[in-house]
Formats: structure tokens, C-alpha cells, sequence
């Protein structure tokens, strides 16, 4: 009998000493990642964004997101007269995953089928542009060899301008023609290649970024609007077991 | 419909960038024009002014050959400059060359000489100008010696 009247006095004086500390406000410093843009329901209540609460003591449930980030919920022991700080990276939902991951491979795409051809005829078309300077300097020189063929005066000259020099530089304009003419073409098929897959890569969709985590965190408390607000609906999912 | 605009362009654009690239050729045998030019085929350089036939003699006295002499006109003003020559002439019958003094630029008459000619004969020169030895398109002129 007296043991259980200690006892019922003990529960009693662990219940004062208990609400006692709970009403005292203890403070909560969270650093969380991402720190720019996190929100966080208090108790299933409030929805805050901040970086330090103040709050009575015992244990509160936070509820923590951040946009392209997993809700995470846990709860915290607030101390009565004492600063705690709460260190917490919120992980990559699994839809930012794949969207990041669609991202990549739309990124990937484009390069593809962008960048690689059109390195590809930027290339080509400088290839083209050395040998039309190769062809125009070969064609110069041949039209030199015509004004000198009109200024000479002496036969066994013409002779040899006309049956050694100029045979091998009509060669020479022949072969950077021939030269010029297939990387023309290489670089105008390439040109029309690169306008193709431009028009298909950009038929092809970007892909968008659909934030289920917010609409769920968005249901998890009261939001007040100019109307009055509304109430949303949602559920967590428990990050600890995953 | 508009983006497949695009590669239709680019398809009629191209050939012709690359057409307005293209240079002609320019052939040397296509080069004719040069009075100097063994292959020219302008008007003609050389023009026959008038043929003789006359005996030449040495210092004492004695006849040493009879010659018919090709007398023409050198069209100087044709030349791409004022340039020095020499006339020359080939004797269609033997191959027998003959070159005269070398002329200034400012001389267009000169003649060419056959020589061992007979009475009554008809004989040929293929008649063209030397420049630094080497010789022009010729001209073929025909006369019958007649003394």
C-alpha cells in the first residue's frame, strides 16, 4: 500500500517536473540542406519556413521539404533553456532522379544530334573554306601565268611557260577543284544532315519536372488563402524505412 | 511544315553558294594571242613586201651564188613591248637556215635571203623573227628567181 502510494507520488512530481520543463521554450537552429528554400510543418500544423524556432519543450514533429527534395518527418526533442542545432540534407526524390536521369539522356540526345553534326560541318566547312583558298590561290596563279604569257617577248619563254609551267599549274587547279568540289559536297551534306536532325531533335519533347513530394507536402497542413483557404489531403511516406 | 522549310533551303541555297565558288580553267592551249608565241594566230606579224633575184659577187669580182631576197615588214607594232630580233628564214627545200642582223625595236623592214637559186625556179621560206635564239611562228612566201 505504501509502495503504491510512492509511487502514484513519484508519477505525479515526474508529471510536474515534465509539464513544468514542457512549458519552458527551448531552441531549435536547423541547418538544413538545401538552406535557401526549405519549409517545414510543425507539428501536422504550422507550415514555417525559418531557420530557428523557439518552441516549449518535449518532443515536436517536423515534417521537412525543400522543392526536387523527399519529405522528410521526424521528431525532435526540444530542451527547455537550451539552443540545439539539427543538422539535416534532405535527399533527391526518386521523380527528380528520373528527372534528372530523362534530363541527361534529353541533354545526351541533343548532343547527339545538335552538337556532334554540327561540329561535324563547322569542321567540314573549314576543311571546305582552306581548300576553296587552296582552289582561289591556284586559279590566281594560273591567271597570273596568263598575264605573263601576254607580257613576254621572247618565244623559247612562252614555250616554256606554256608547255611546263602552266601544265603543271592547270594540274595543281584541277586537283585542289576536284579537292574543293568533294568537301563542298561533304560539307553540304553535312549542312543538310545537321538542319534534319535539328527539326527531329526539336520535335522531341523536354522533359518537365513534376514535384509530386510538394503536392504531398503541400496537403500536410492548412494554407490560407485570400478566400480563406482550403484543406489538402496527403500522406508521408516513413524516409527511416526506405 | 515550317522547319521542313529548312533543309529544302539549305538544299537550294548550297548549290548555288557553292556554283558562285567555281573558277573557270584556264587552258593553255587556249593561249594564242602572244605575237611571240610559236602557237599565235593573230593577225599576222610578218608581211611580205616584195621578192628579188640578184647574183652576189666577191671582193674580186666573181660571181659566188645567185639569191632570191624575201622582203617584208615586221609588224612591231603587235609586240607586247619594243623588243630587238632577228629575222630568220628556212629554205623549204634543204632545210637551209638563214638569219639576218639583229634589228632594233624601231626597224619593222627586214628580208630574208635563199640562197643557190636558178634561172626560172620556184623556191619557198618559211620566214619568222629570233628573239634570245629562239624563233616566232613562220610564214611560208614563194618566188620564182627570175634575174
Amino acid at each position: 500500500m505504501a509502495s503504491a502510494h510512492f509511487h502514484i507520488f513519484t508519477w505525479v512530481l515526474l508529471l510536474i517536473s515534465t509539464t513544468a520543463d514542457s512549458q519552458s521554450p527551448g531552441t531549435l537552429r536547423l541547418f538544413i540542406d538545401p538552406g535557401n528554400n526549405f519549409s517545414f510543418v510543425l507539428d501536422g500544423k504550422h507550415r514555417m519556413q525559418q531557420r530557428e524556432v523557439t518552441l516549449p519543450g518535449g518532443p515536436h514533429r517536423f515534417q521537412f521539404w525543400a522543392p526536387t527534395r523527399r519529405i522528410v518527418d521526424t521528431t525532435l526533442a526540444v530542451f527547455p533553456d537550451r539552443t540545439v542545432d539539427f543538422t539535416l540534407r534532405l535527399p533527391f526524390s526518386d521523380e527528380y532522379k528520373a528527372y534528372q536521369f530523362q534530363m541527361k539522356a534529353f541533354r545526351n540526345n541533343r548532343k547527339v544530334n545538335r552538337l556532334v553534326p554540327l561540329l561535324a560541318t563547322g569542321a567540314s566547312a573549314v576543311v571546305s573554306t582552306v581548300l576553296f583558298i587552296k582552289y582561289s590561290d591556284a586559279h590566281k596563279q594560273l591567271e597570273e601565268d596568263v598575264a605573263l604569257y601576254d607580257a613576254l617577248t621572247t618565244p623559247g619563254a612562252i614555250r616554256v611557260l606554256k608547255e611546263q609551267d602552266m601544265v603543271a599549274h592547270v594540274d595543281d587547279f584541277k586537283k585542289a577543284e576536284t579537292r574543293f568540289a568533294i568537301s563542298a559536297g561533304v560539307t553540304g551534306g553535312l549542312a543538310i544532315l545537321t538542319g534534319y536532325l535539328f527539326v527531329k531533335s526539336a520535335r522531341v519533347k523536354v522533359p518537365v519536372f513534376d514535384d509530386k513530394e510538394r503536392v504531398k507536402f503541400d496537403g500536410l497542413a492548412w494554407m490560407p488563402g485570400s478566400k480563406g483557404g482550403t484543406w489538402g489531403g496527403g500522406f508521408t511516406i516513413n524516409m527511416a524505412k526506405r | 511544315m515550317r522547319r521542313s522549310f529548312i533543309p529544302l533551303l539549305l538544299v537550294g541555297v548550297l548549290p548555288l553558294l557553292f556554283a558562285s565558288c567555281y573558277k573557270d580553267e584556264v587552258a593553255e592551249a587556249d593561249l594564242t594571242t602572244n605575237p611571240f608565241d610559236p602557237d599565235y594566230d593573230g593577225a599576222p606579224i610578218i608581211e611580205l613586201l616584195g621578192d628579188s633575184t640578184y647574183k652576189q659577187f666577191n671582193n674580186l669580182g666573181v660571181i659566188i651564188d645567185t639569191v632570191i631576197e624575201f622582203k617584208f615588214r615586221v609588224r612591231t607594232d603587235l609586240f607586247p613591248s619594243p623588243t630587238a630580233y632577228e629575222p630568220f628564214g628556212v629554205q623549204v627545200n634543204n632545210g637551209t637556215e638563214y638569219t639576218g642582223p639583229v634589228q632594233t625595236p624601231t626597224d619593222n623592214e627586214a628580208f630574208v635571203l635563199h640562197r643557190h637559186v636558178l634561172e626560172g625556179s620556184n623556191y619557198c621560206m618559211d620566214v619568222s623573227i629570233k628573239v634570245q635564239g629562239s624563233s616566232t611562228r613562220s610564214y611560208r612566201f614563194c618566188a620564182t628567181a627570175d634575174l
